[in-house]
């Protein structure tokens, strides 16, 4: 199949008739669908408030994990074999 | 040819402009007025269409536009970041319509080829001497075809082709003469 379709120029349009399929106004426009598209088809993982809340998942996860481990046990003593070997020997 | 070269405080001054753009795109309306001719017509010389290449440059400027963020000043035309972003936007018009690209060429600017090629004067091309060279034509990659047209099609100067292929002068240069050396073995071959 040819690659290429070769055609022999033809007269430009005048500048009046170019002038005429111009339009700043449809610029402006498809410039916002794009950045509405883009926004739309955004990947979730960067989306500013699906990051705070993963962050905030994080967080509470951290604080309950950490809340399980600090109660009384980290605060009671260990206690030493020696002292259990001659209590038992009293 | 609808382009002129343009000084360093033309480009610097086109510069302050695009500037004034990225804050409020509204003001991108005298860069969209003194590039949409240039730009439509590059596009209708590829695609011959008229409607069409009027929705594609109307494409050309609102990502330009979209992306004007992203634009920096390299010392380079504006316009040349608007023929780059034309390229892309009609290879990828093409590749979704399967369609055959369309080339445009003139007798003369054909002729101009011809003589880089043969090395020889001619005062006008043979109908069979225009048809041997089109079909060899055919055998050139888009990259290939892009420079051709660029350089004997369009009549661009080095400059300008390297500004809108963003490469050294010195390398579109060379890539353009490596590109006629291909063409002379491509008709040598078929003349045998």
């Amino acid at each position: 199949m040819a690659k290429y379709q070769f055609k022999k120029k033809s007269d430009e349009p005048s500048d009046e008739h170019i002038r005429s399929k111009m339009d700043f106004n449809k610029i402006l426009q498809q410039q916002q669908d794009l950045n509405n598209y883009k926004l739309a088809t955004k990947p979730l993982y960067k989306k500013p408030l699906f990051l705070g809340f993963i962050i905030l998942i994080g967080i509470i996860c951290l604080m309950l994990i950490f809340d399980e481990q600090s109660p009384e046990d980290a605060t009671v003593k260990p206690v030493r074999d020696s002292v259990v070997v001659d209590s038992l020997k009293k | 040819m609808e382009t002129k070269h343009q000084t360093i405080s033309e480009i610097e001054a086109e510069w302050g402009l695009v500037q004034k753009a990225q804050k409020d795109p509204a003001l991108f309306a005298p860069l969209y007025n003194k590039h949409f001719k240039p730009i439509f017509l590059f596009v209708l010389r590829r695609l011959q269409e008229e409607d069409l290449a009027a929705d594609l440059t109307a494409l050309v400027f609102s990502k330009a536009l979209y992306n004007l963020h992203r634009y920096s000043y390299k010392g380079v035309p504006f316009s040349a970041w608007l023929y780059q972003i034309a390229l892309n936007e009609i290879q990828s018009h093409y590749r979704q319509s399967k369609k055959e690209r369309v080339v445009s060429f003139s007798s003369e600017t054909l002729l101009s080829l011809s003589h880089d090629i043969n090395e020889e004067e001619e005062l006008e091309l043979l109908a069979e001497r225009e048809q041997q060279l089109l079909q060899s034509l055919e055998e050139l990659t888009e990259e290939e075809m892009v420079y051709i047209e660029l350089r004997f099609f369009e009549g661009r100067s080095f400059k300008e082709i390297a500004d809108i292929r963003q490469v050294t002068e010195n390398n579109a240069k060379v890539k353009t003469y490596r590109i006629i050396e291909r063409l002379r073995k491509i008709i040598l071959i078929r003349k045998r």
